[in-house]
């Protein structure tokens, strides 16, 4: 009997709770947080239709048919069984916990340092084409990282001073004088975050800014090496953006 | 027939006590979270690596709650409102063409792995085979539209990697369908409370309280089903951060090495099978095209998220071997790829 009441009340408590925190991210603006905005009706809809089961459940009677089920686990198993349930239980109230003592935010530039900058989402080929014969004004640092990639010619790169905001990455080979400035680009969720980004080439960086920090960085591109970089005419610490990630 | 339990003895103070630990211990962590949030007034008091891996975890939970949600939504339908007559008449008589088609259902519902869990649960419950729910669940993250599409659009023909995928995963969902088909006991593949729950459910006649059935349904399938999603979201979270990648990607070239350290790979990430070939991408110049085709299949259909969500219906021995004969197929097929391609 006491069995039967946990699971069936640990079932609706969590779900109010899972459901009701998405529902909150998502009504504060943070669920971009999380996962990509392609997702956001879906998980709103699926959420408030757990929300609705919720509230259904606590407006009916609790059918009791399975109160009767025979017990076919030996009384250790059964214990052993409910120990696991209750600390699984307790990671997702954890979890919650964690969710509302942090702020909720983005991953740190910290996770970067150990990824491959650039290895995703540079494709080239069409967007670059595309990219290429678009208004440079509204180009996100991804645009710029397809664009470098794709070999674009010095006469666009040149004729620019973009403006871009991001969080700093200590280059390997040049600590003292380059750093890329990045951001993550995600296609599902938070997972499979990879960074991209542009090198920025500003000696004496790392007593203006910690790496990981997010700043603001105007220059031109001028080319070095096989590549281009950009020549920072200013760069200055900001705070983190509402929607950290690019798509 | 039912067992008549004894009449329950009553509960001691020691043991009440025990009782609401639990709820006490809950209520104080989210007040203390409430009261740590309200204090810190922004900023972030963890360390960089434990607050990814929180990030993490809980990116992962979100993006998989609405797919349980939906998942047990599905398996309510089977459960509860769809004649059982119907299922029997849709699927062949024939052991290896019924998980054949079984195999290909995930055409008609393309959710990702994790909502699986709940309709392959609703499916043995409405009176299938352990094997044939297994043939299911391992197929239907694969054989579905969305991972199809978004696999082409991810590597086209290059390399054979959608053809192996597709082909892959039908193959490995029906050796496992038919390796758990030759069990002498198809019950014993279950955990016992399933098991006993699938028997109450048998004899539930059609058409009895549907509406709060349906309500008590949701309830246990959420019980079950989150607290092991949790979980599983946790420990993918957490390997993340401790597990360097550049590790897994300094083994890229090698043919063996690329196959097995992207299986690694896929097994903790745990990311959803309709777009992991867009994750895969990041990849594509650093190991050869079998160790993509391994990450795309061993990570469909097993992972840190997906044994969390497969231990609330099967036995640890079953899984055990889920994850083996998995493991050593997609390790074949990736092997293979890279002979070929």
């Amino acid at each position: 009997m006491r069995d039967a009441f946990l699971k069936y009340w640990r079932g609706i408590l969590l779900t109010a709770l899972g459901a009701g925190a998405t529902i909150w991210l998502a009504l504060s603006g943070q669920l971009g947080l999380y996962i990509h905005p392609r997702y956001f009706a879906f998980t709103v809809v699926m959420a408030a239709i757990a929300v609705a089961f919720v509230v259904v459940t606590l407006l009916i009677p609790r059918q009791r048919d399975h109160d009767h089920e025979e017990p076919v686990e030996p009384r250790r198993t059964r214990r052993r069984r409910g120990r696991l349930a209750g600390v699984a239980s307790g990671v997702l109230v954890l979890l919650t916990a964690v969710l509302l003592a942090l702020p909720p935010t983005t991953l740190t530039g910290s996770l970067a340092s150990g990824r491959d900058l650039n290895a995703a989402g540079i494709t080239g080929g069409e967007d670059a084409l595309q990219l290429a014969q678009a208004d440079p004004a509204g180009f996100t640092i991804k645009d710029w990282a397809v664009l470098i990639a794709d070999g674009a010619s010095s006469r666009t790169l040149e004729s620019v001073e973009p403006q871009l905001v991001g969080f700093v990455i200590a280059d390997p080979d040049q600590p003292e004088s380059t750093f890329a400035v990045a951001r993550y680009v995600i296609t599902c969720c938070a997972v499979d975050a990879q960074p991209v980004g542009v090198t920025v080439r500003l000696p004496g960086w790392q007593e203006r800014f910690a790496s990981g920090s997010w700043v603001q960085v105007q220059g031109r591109f001028v080319p070095q090496d096989d590549g281009w970089v950009l020549e920072a005419s200013s760069a200055e610490p900001v705070d983190q953006p509402a929607e950290p990630y690019v798509y | 027939m039912k067992a008549t339990l004894a009449p329950a003895p009553a509960a001691s103070p020691v043991r009440r006590r025990g009782r609401l630990l639990w709820p006490l211990v809950a209520l104080a962590l989210v007040l203390g979270g409430i009261g740590v949030r309200l204090a810190a007034s922004g900023g972030a008091p963890l360390p960089d690596a434990l607050q990814d891996g929180v990030t993490l975890a809980i990116s992962v939970f979100i993006e998989s709650l609405p797919f349980i949600v939906l998942g047990v939504l599905l398996s309510i339908v089977v459960q509860i409102w769809l004649p059982a007559r119907w299922i029997d008449r849709a699927l062949p008589r024939t052991p290896w063409l019924r998980r054949g088609v079984l195999s290909l259902l995930g055409i008609l519902l393309p959710v990702c792995e994790c909502g699986n869990v709940p309709l392959a649960r609703g499916l043995v419950a409405r009176g299938l085979a352990p094997a044939e729910s297994i043939t299911f669940l391992l197929a239907a993250p694969i054989l579905n539209p969305v991972t199809i599409i978004t696999t082409y659009q991810a590597f086209g023909w290059d390399h054979g990697i959608l053809v192996a995928r597709v082909l892959g995963g039908f193959v490995i969902a029906n050796l496992v369908g038919w390796m758990f088909s030759r069990h002498p006991d198809q019950g014993a593949i279950l955990t016992p409370s399933f098991a006993a729950s699938c028997r109450a459910h048998h004899e539930h006649a059609d058409g009895d309280r549907r509406w709060s059935r349906s309500v008590a349904r949701f309830a246990e399938e959420t019980s079950t089903l989150l607290p092991a999603l949790a979980v599983g979201c946790a420990i993918a979270g957490l390997i993340q951060v401790g597990i360097p990648r550049e590790w897994l990607e300094a083994l890229g070239s090698n043919p063996w090495w690329s196959v097995l350290a992207l299986m690694a790979l896929a097994f903790v990430v745990s990311i959803c099978s309709n777009v992991d070939a867009f994750f895969m991408l990041a990849f594509g110049s650093v190991f050869l095209p079998g160790g993509i085709v391994a990450f795309l299949t061993f990570g469909a259909m097993v992972d840190v998220k997906m044994v969390a969500l497969m231990r609330t219906t099967f036995r640890t021995a079953a899984i055990a071997q889920i994850v083996a004969v998995v493991g050593l197929a997609s390790l074949v097929l990736g092997l293979a790829v890279n002979l070929i391609a």
